[in-house]
């Protein structure tokens, strides 16, 4: 069974090399576009560069808490995406390196880093918010993920090439303060790289915004990748189209938690109606940023909610892609709508314009080829099923699939 | 009661689910579809089995959830806006984010009391009568045993033949059903 499996994975390199070809040529596009943006547009660059870093870094923390909530609580779903998942968790290295930039462009990002900028408030805060221990910490969350990644990914080759359990029964022991470790590192990375952009602001929230909004672009790609790889074997025996509308219910899960943390953050701030806090959704809810945030509303929420709540819709393949395609793009919408009005001071905010930089777009292509073509190229190493998990019997889903 | 009493039907009688599932799917491959499974406990695959694979609940949660929002969003602007206005803390009369609230727990409860009464409805219950009780035996399907049911409305029921049948797929006893 296992080198049928394997050998079936095989055969699939070349799709698999094809969308990394696809995702190089992308990736090189964008780097072209983002190189190009660095040297004539220094001001915009950094701001749009934090927003595609924000992005394609939440799916790497996305695919770490999905793997780890499926060692913990089972589920065939989960055996039928383990892979690509794993693959997700993969891409830590090239985000290390891509958020470089970030870490050099701290004074063009971070007001709290200019030392004329801080006043009694701020210098309260600095015990925090200072220059090394931001660097410190960058380095300290990538060592966390980085340790979470490979400790996974190791015991799961293990498991493929023994016949005892101990390498399943270690993840799921370690999937447990995993998940509580990387929920921590994730929040405070949010609050460094996000919140610390209106370094008076605050919000408990703010973060499990974030890391939801991660988990929801993690289960949209997971959806599409899985759509594609569905119609050949091995996956085709276990991506039967109840697994893939399993997917959907998940994305309309974390649509829904999306739109309650976010709502709830509106509602408290928005009530309370405090100068220290209202200050953040003022400059969101005037101008050009007030039908963004609309626009999330409905395409962030309503569309998908409506499109997936019903199993007869999302259980149509096309349906299902073009709302994890959209999830996708609004998930940077979101990120848009959260950093860029950080940036935009003084007067005039009633008439601010909301409208994106095209280095907002070149960013998170380049970041996005570089992240795919990780990610193919870690899915292509090994076979796309688990083998040997005493959890899940293939031959059993794949003889069910086929009646 | 009169002398010649009608028929509901034939039922036989299971001792394991797994039984239960292969008979029904057997009974509907045979052409059977006026047919019904009694369990204590719910089988995964018994709807689709008896040809249960379509149901319009979700519709009337639906339609009940969206009614419960509408409900929810028009009282409270009805209260706050039209019939008595009062001024809290300088906010806007029409305070849309604080609506949303009770709104949505309008919609759940709507949608909650629209799926058990469609529920109620499309069950055809509350029920007083049914004939299957007339069997003394199926005081067990509440307990350890399983039943089928072939009804005597099925164009394909006869007595003997689908007599035959049913004690064809190896359970316990065939009993005929009184109305």
């Amino acid at each position: 069974m296992n080198e049928e499996l394997i050998r079936q994975s095989e055969a699939l390199a070349p799709r698999l090399d094809g969308y990394r070809r696809r995702a190089l040529i992308a990736g090189v596009i964008g780097a072209a576009l983002t190189g190009f943006g660095y040297v004539s547009q220094h001001d915009q660059f950094f701001q749009s560069y934090l927003l595609g870093f924000a992005f394609w870094i939440s799916l790497t923390l996305g695919s770490l808490m999905i793997l780890m909530i499926h060692h913990l609580a089972g589920g065939r779903w989960g055996f039928a995406v383990r892979r690509l998942l794993e693959a997700g968790t993969q891409t830590w290295p090239v985000m290390l390196v891509l958020g470089l930039p970030v870490l050099a462009g701290m004074h063009e990002l971070y007001h709290w880093t200019h030392a004329d900028a801080i006043d009694e408030i701020l210098a309260k805060k600095v015990a925090y918010l200072n220059e090394t221990f931001f660097i410190i910490r960058y380095f300290l969350y990538f060592a966390i993920w980085g340790g979470l990644s490979f400790f996974l990914v190791r015991w799961s080759r293990a498991q493929d090439a023994a016949v005892e359990t101990w390498p399943t029964q270690r993840t799921q022991t370690f999937s447990g303060p995993g998940l509580i470790v990387l929920v921590l590192t994730g929040t405070f990375a949010s609050v460094d790289w996000l919140m610390s952009l209106e370094p008076h602001w605050f919000s408990t929230i703010f973060s499990a915004i974030y890391l939801i909004g991660g988990a929801l672009a993690t289960w949209s790609l997971t959806a599409i990748v899985a759509v594609s790889l569905s119609r050949h074997e091995p996956l085709a025996s276990l991506l039967t189209n109840e697994r893939l509308r399993d997917l959907g219910t998940f994305m309309l899960g974390f649509t829904m938690l999306w739109a309650y943390t976010s709502f709830s953050q509106l509602l408290i701030i928005w009530s309370a109606n405090l100068p220290e806090e209202i200050t953040w959704y003022y400059t969101r809810l005037h101008g050009g940023w007030l039908y963004l945030g609309y626009a999330l509303i409905a395409f962030h929420f309503f569309v998908p909610f409506l499109l997936l709540i019903s199993s007869r819709i999302k259980g149509r393949l096309k349906i299902l892609v073009s709302v994890a395609c959209g999830l996708l793009l609004m998930r940077i919408v979101d990120l848009y709508w959260i950093t860029a009005p950080a940036f935009q001071h003084g007067s005039g905010v009633e008439h601010a314009s909301a409208m994106p930089h095209w280095l907002d777009l070149s960013v998170p292509l380049f970041m996005g080829g570089a992240w795919l073509f990780v990610y193919f190229g870690q899915l292509k190493k090994r076979s796309l099923v688990a083998l040997n998990d005493p959890r899940f019997d293939y031959a059993a889903l794949a003889e069910e699939a086929h009646h | 009661m009169s002398q010649t009493r009608d028929t509901h039907g034939l039922m036989v009688e299971f001792e394991k689910p797994e039984e239960l599932l292969e008979a029904a799917q057997r009974t509907y491959a045979e052409g059977y579809r006026k047919i019904d499974a009694y369990s204590p406990l719910p089988i995964h695959g018994l709807g689709a089995a008896i040809g249960f694979t379509h149901t319009n609940l979700p519709i009337a949660t639906f339609v009940c959830g969206v009614i419960g929002a509408i409900c929810g969003y028009g009282l409270q602007y009805w209260v706050h806006v039209i019939e008595y206005p009062i001024n809290i803390a300088g906010r806007p009369f029409h305070s849309g984010p604080m609506f949303i609230p009770v709104t949505f727990e309008l919609t759940i409860l709507f949608a909650a009391l629209g799926t058990l009464i469609g529920l109620f409805l499309l069950n055809g219950l509350p029920q007083p009568y049914h004939p299957v009780f007339n069997v003394p035996a199926f005081a067990r399907a509440s307990q350890d045993r399983f039943f089928l049911c072939i009804e005597a409305e099925d164009p394909n029921y006869d007595t003997a033949t689908t007599r035959a049948f049913l004690q064809g797929l190896g359970g316990l006893d065939v009993t005929e059903v009184e109305a």
